[in-house]
């Protein structure tokens, strides 16, 4: 057992610092830490995605050959690490995480060589087809159709809760190309161009009073062919390869520690009722612990599927377990860190965004304003990317063998 | 970076393993009815197997095991449900006698001919670890006198030697006490795991002038320190054990004309007790792998990790017992005799409460 940083690693570790410390700049932090969405925009996040790119370190994560660094895990969760501490937003997750690693390993040379270099220089923006308004968690019992019509496909349904479909021009689609095969069998993955007649795009705002999500209609849409990923019938399949990256193989822990230690600066100028210090509070004092050591086993619970994956042990149904951990573990440090702020932190701003200029003055502090609406949009963490029940049900089943 | 544990580790593991599980629900019964309530010849093979050496710093003649060595062993004897008193009567006083550069105390208790009971719990001070009143005084010949009392000093009546923590002239101060000495009265009884403690009276015990262990208080909170990481992991092993005899007996229970493991809400139950132990795995991997191992940080860190530990250790022992339905009540089954193991450790050196209160306020 070791966890010792080898010199290469700490040399490593200063080239991350010195690159965040001359190129992250004051208008990307700020970006990030006053959007209470889930996603920060484009205008931030393109920014960031465009530096990132400049230096070669967009897709780290991905295979060496289609564009990976080939870092070790320890480098990985150092980059991780630093990128938390700094601030710095996350650059366009559903193009990087999601359908890129898919078409690195299940694309034809002719996809890869059209969309992979469009994934990595920001000039494509996807958004992920997946739910419909009849299957959530039910995923497999998707309806929206797909019948091929010579070298195309024609498409008519409808997808929801599509993140950022506003900015996308690609979605990646799970369709049913068979409806007499069973359920799972009858799916495929389709790669569709948002810019058409047949594709109408409709805003879904949130309680919080965010749009980041959408309905997307498809009437007599098309795609060509070349646009099927693997075969048809192969959708599932692929579509469980993409929840797997969705779910782990993650970094949640570094950038909740930075969450969890900016609670106890916030609470430093509040006070309680008899006047003391709300950081030296015995309740918050011992709700700020327990959450911070929930946060340190979910590190190590991440570093210890890192380390399995560099041994060659997949991880498989584990990352359903971190999807679980970790976004409860988000949801109750949003659930303290709106409770600090008391009054303050039931201010529901609706000007969007609140890094401008023009963004309303906060009553009190910067971090109240934003409070409530990152925590009601924080409810989504355990409903997306398979609800709580969902990855409870796969745990049991491929875990426990229940 | 790497988890795996290494060839010692488990040759180490495979000996515990072999030595422990042998106790099924019977032997154990007929073990803590012995006077005492355990064996002392299981003690010496407990020893013989290198249990004890590993301990002890190599001039001492241990096998200068980590506190990753010493893990692998406790968690090993937690996931088969052990009742030898490894963690209280051997680790503690032999990192005790390491900590204090004493080679004769230590060496001599390798073999495992002579047991140390650890007399550092007090009524007046709860889970605090600085006495209040226990007092060593100087006698008429340069020697020592001890006054005052303890509680809960475990496996008392089979100790041929107590390990007292007290002052001396209000500076901590901790002492070897042969146990049959003049002016110690102790009452005997039974701790949650069927082991015996003893309450102990000391009044004008009479102590030789070489019977101080050279240890300051700072030392002995890092080694109880280590303690408390040693009871994180035999709790591991415990919580492991709940949970593996918990879903094998749910796959095999029929109730309604199907097995109890076919429900969501026993699924989604058990889901969560592996989810805490992974994390509890977890968080144990960070202590064992902190650089530190002295000082107020270290100190919260381990405290703190035991806080964490606990009170999920003791979520899946209720939840064991719960599925386990009324046979989970009965003495009979593994299950209740771990979750009394586990509210013992748990509570060893400080509960959740007070070692979450101390890393919330010195992390």
């Amino acid at each position: 057992m070791d966890m010792n940083l080898s010199a290469e690693d700490i040399e490593f570790r200063d080239e991350v610092r010195a690159f965040l410390n001359e190129n992250l700049t004051d208008s990307l932090r700020t970006g990030l830490a006053r959007t209470p969405g889930v996603f920060v925009e484009p205008d931030i996040s393109l920014a960031w995605h465009k530096i990132l790119y400049e230096k070669g370190w967009i897709t780290h994560g991905w295979p060496v050959e289609d564009g990976g660094m080939g870092w070790t895990p320890m480098q990985a969760y150092i980059y991780e690490k630093e990128v938390a501490l700094a601030g710095a937003p996350k650059p366009a997750p559903i193009s990087l995480q999601l359908i890129g690693p898919v078409l690195c390993r299940y694309g034809t040379p002719a996809q890869k060589q059209r969309f992979i270099p469009r994934i990595r220089s920001g000039e494509d923006f996807w958004c992920q087809g997946y739910s419909e308004p009849g299957s959530g968690s039910d995923l497999a019992s998707l309806s929206m159709r797909a019948t091929q019509d010579g070298d195309k496909y024609v498409l008519n349904g409808s997808k929801i809760w599509t993140t950022h479909a506003q900015h996308a021009n690609w979605i990646f689609c799970l369709v049913r190309t068979d409806t007499a095969a069973k359920k799972q069998a009858g799916i495929t993955f389709l790669l569709v161009p948002l810019d058409q007649p047949g594709v109408k795009v409709t805003p879904i705002v949130s309680m919080s009073g965010d749009h980041e999500v959408n309905q997307v209609f498809f009437d007599n849409a098309e795609t060509s062919v070349n646009n099927r990923v693997g075969e048809e019938g192969q959708g599932w399949e692929i579509a469980k390869f993409l929840l797997q990256n969705e779910r782990g193989g993650s970094c949640f822990a570094p950038k909740l520690l930075v969450n969890i230690s900016n609670l106890k600066k916030y609470a430093a100028s509040y006070t309680t009722a008899d006047g003391n210090s709300l950081a030296n509070d015995p309740d918050f004092e011992a709700r700020l612990a327990k959450l911070k050591l929930r946060a340190h086993a979910l590190e190590f619970t991440e570093l210890r599927i890192q380390a399995d994956i560099a041994n060659g042990r997949p991880a498989g149904p584990q990352t359903s377990l971190t999807k679980l951990i970790s976004s409860n573990l988000a949801q109750d440090v949003q659930t303290l860190h709106n409770d600090l702020f008391a009054y303050e932190g039931l201010q529901l701003p609706s000007e969007r965004p609140l890094y401008h200029d023009d963004a309303p003055t906060p009553v009190g502090s910067e971090a109240g304003q934003t409070s409530l609406a990152a925590y009601l949009n924080g409810r989504a963490a355990t409903i997306y990317g398979g609800s709580d029940q969902v990855q409870k049900n796969i745990v049991a089943k491929r875990i426990l063998q229940l | 970076m790497n988890f795996d544990l290494s060839e010692t580790q488990r040759l180490f593991q495979s000996t515990t393993e072999r030595f422990s599980s042998a106790v099924d629900v019977a032997t154990r019964h007929s073990i803590r009815r012995l006077d005492g309530g355990y064996d002392k010849d299981r003690w010496r093979q407990l020893a013989e197997l290198g249990l004890l050496s590993i301990g002890a710093s190599a001039e001492f003649d241990g096998l200068d095991g980590s506190l990753t060595d010493l893990s692998v062993i406790a968690e090993t004897l937690g996931l088969h449900n052990a009742l030898d008193p490894w963690l209280e009567n051997g680790a503690f006083p032999i990192r005790l006698g390491n900590l204090a550069g004493d080679k004769a105390f230590t060496s001599a208790l390798l073999d495992g001919s002579q047991l140390v009971s650890v007399a550092f719990a007090e009524k007046a001070t709860r889970y605090g670890l600085m006495p209040q009143s226990t007092t060593f005084t100087s006698d008429d010949n340069s020697g020592y006198l001890l006054n005052g009392n303890k509680h809960f000093v475990q496996t008392a009546a089979l100790a041929d030697t107590l390990l007292v923590t007290g002052t001396f002239k209000g500076e901590f101060s901790i002492h070897c006490v042969a146990a049959n000495s003049d002016g110690i009265e102790t009452q005997y009884y039974r701790l949650a795991d069927g082991s015996q403690a003893g309450a102990i009276t000391f009044n004008q015990v009479k102590l030789g002038s070489d019977s101080r262990l050279d240890i300051s208080f700072e030392q002995f909170q890092d080694v109880v320190a280590e303690l408390n990481v040693l009871c994180c992991a035999e709790m591991i092993g415990l919580s492991q054990l709940l949970l593996n005899n918990t879903i094998n007996y749910v796959k095999e229970r029929k109730q309604f004309g199907v097995a109890i493991g076919s429900f969501q809400t026993i699924q989604h139950g058990l889901v969560d007790c592996y989810s805490e132990l992974e994390q509890m795995r977890s968080l144990l991997f960070k202590t064992l792998l902190s650089d530190e191992n002295t000082g107020v940080q270290w100190h919260a860190d381990t405290m703190g990790t035991k806080a964490f530990i606990g009170e999920r250790a003791d979520l899946i022992a209720r939840t064991a017992v719960q599925f386990h339905g009324a046979m989970g009540i009965t003495d009979e089954v593994d299950v209740g005799h771990a979750m009394k193991r586990i509210m013992l450790l748990s509570r060893l050196f400080g509960d959740s409460a007070n070692h979450l209160k101390y890393y919330a306020r010195n992390s």
